[in-house]
């Protein structure tokens, strides 16, 4: 996206109040705060680029720039976006743990149901939209890193894909191979992608 | 700097009056202070706010007003830092001013070095009483300074043929 002297302008306005609401008050707030209020506006804005519903062109020098939404009308459509996404993995989760088989395998409970329902209520869309997050679970990516809800709803969606594999076969025979795999030093994720 | 020279309205009954020059200097004072600290200052500088605090301190004096000044403001935005920015801008200010005057007699090294230096780690350490009080009458719990007691200074007295 190109921007023009009109955006950077509006943009400035929304780390401003973004920075004084950080602040809560305080004169002065640590130069990382301010990169991390950076990184958030520069997140939304580029959800707001891609989300569904944007139609925007974004290649250099053919965007009709009259067209396009301004700066800070793409950073809130992307903060909407994000919110969006938090509301619909969190709903997945919950129709997810009602049916959810740890088969035995305490890493993948420990995901499940600790490590997913931390990353979902701390997650924070306004100041960490982007934040990066590591699951003890292995998250296999087509070579891009996925951040903040992203993350978080790729992990569910993928669990939720290995709970309906799971479900075709014998619990049994799921929780007997899970149980010689562990033996032998491996994890579950073996007996999918393995 | 004008919000500088016009705090002078009210600290000249004080006996405290900032120069053009001295103004300069605290400004650029401020701006190597959050350098250092890596701050970002979203007001327009803690000066103002410091001569509020500290100008009917007895240990201000006219002759070093604008270097204490400096001396205050580098001491604020290391120490909020080094409080993990836990205390609010007046919290702090204010245990700087019972300290300044109390403890260390307008000694800023001293007031830096030892007061702030122990209670930026207390504050670390999970100490919140400060909330309570506005950071008022807090940093007694950590004073370590000898200070004279009762009996010492009856003992002195009796010593000097007074009693």
């Amino acid at each position: 996206m190109e921007w023009t002297q009109a955006d950077i302008a509006e943009i400035m306005e929304v780390v401003e109040r973004l920075v004084n609401d950080l602040a809560g008050g305080h004169t002065s707030i640590p130069q990382a705060k301010l990169m991390e209020v950076l990184d958030a506006v520069q997140y939304c804005v580029d959800e707001g680029l891609t989300c569904a519903g944007c139609d925007i062109d974004t290649q250099p020098g053919e965007a009709d720039i009259t067209q396009r939404p301004s700066a800070s009308a793409l950073y809130e459509a992307g903060y909407r976006s994000i919110i969006r996404k938090a509301t619909r993995a969190l709903e997945d989760y919950n129709a997810l743990s009602a049916s959810f088989n740890d088969y035995g395998v305490p890493t993948y409970r420990v995901t499940f149901f600790e490590e997913l329902p931390h990353e979902l209520s701390s997650f924070d869309p306004r100041f960490h939209p982007g934040e990066e997050i590591f699951f003890n679970y292995p998250m296999p990516h087509d070579g891009e890193l996925l951040r903040g809800i992203d993350a978080i709803a790729a992990c569910i969606e993928r669990i939720g894909m290995e709970q309906s594999f799971l479900a075709k076969f014998d619990e049994g025979a799921v929780r007997k191979a899970a149980a010689d795999i562990s033996v032998a030093g491996g994890n579950l994720y073996k007996i999918v992608c393995g | 700097m004008k919000s500088l020279l016009s705090k002078n309205e009210e600290t000249a009954r004080f006996g405290l009056v900032l120069t053009e020059d001295d103004a300069i200097m605290v400004a650029d004072s401020l701006i190597e202070d959050l350098r250092e600290q890596e701050r970002v200052e979203l007001a327009g500088g803690i000066a103002p706010k410091i001569i509020d605090t500290f100008c009917d301190s007895p240990y201000l004096m006219q002759d070093s007003y604008a270097d204490t000044l400096c001396e205050l403001q580098s001491a604020f935005y290391q120490y909020k830092g080094e409080s993990d920015d836990l205390m609010s801008d007046d919290e702090l200010l204010t245990l700087m001013r019972e300290c300044f005057d109390e403890i260390c007699n307008g000694d800023t090294d001293y007031l830096t070095g030892t007061c702030l230096e122990r209670f930026a780690q207390a504050v670390r350490c999970g100490f919140d009483g400060y909330h309570a009080t506005g950071g008022s009458r807090v940093y007694w719990m950590f004073d370590e300074e000898t200070r004279w007691d009762y009996e010492l200074y009856l003992e002195t007295l009796r010593n000097l043929d007074m009693l």
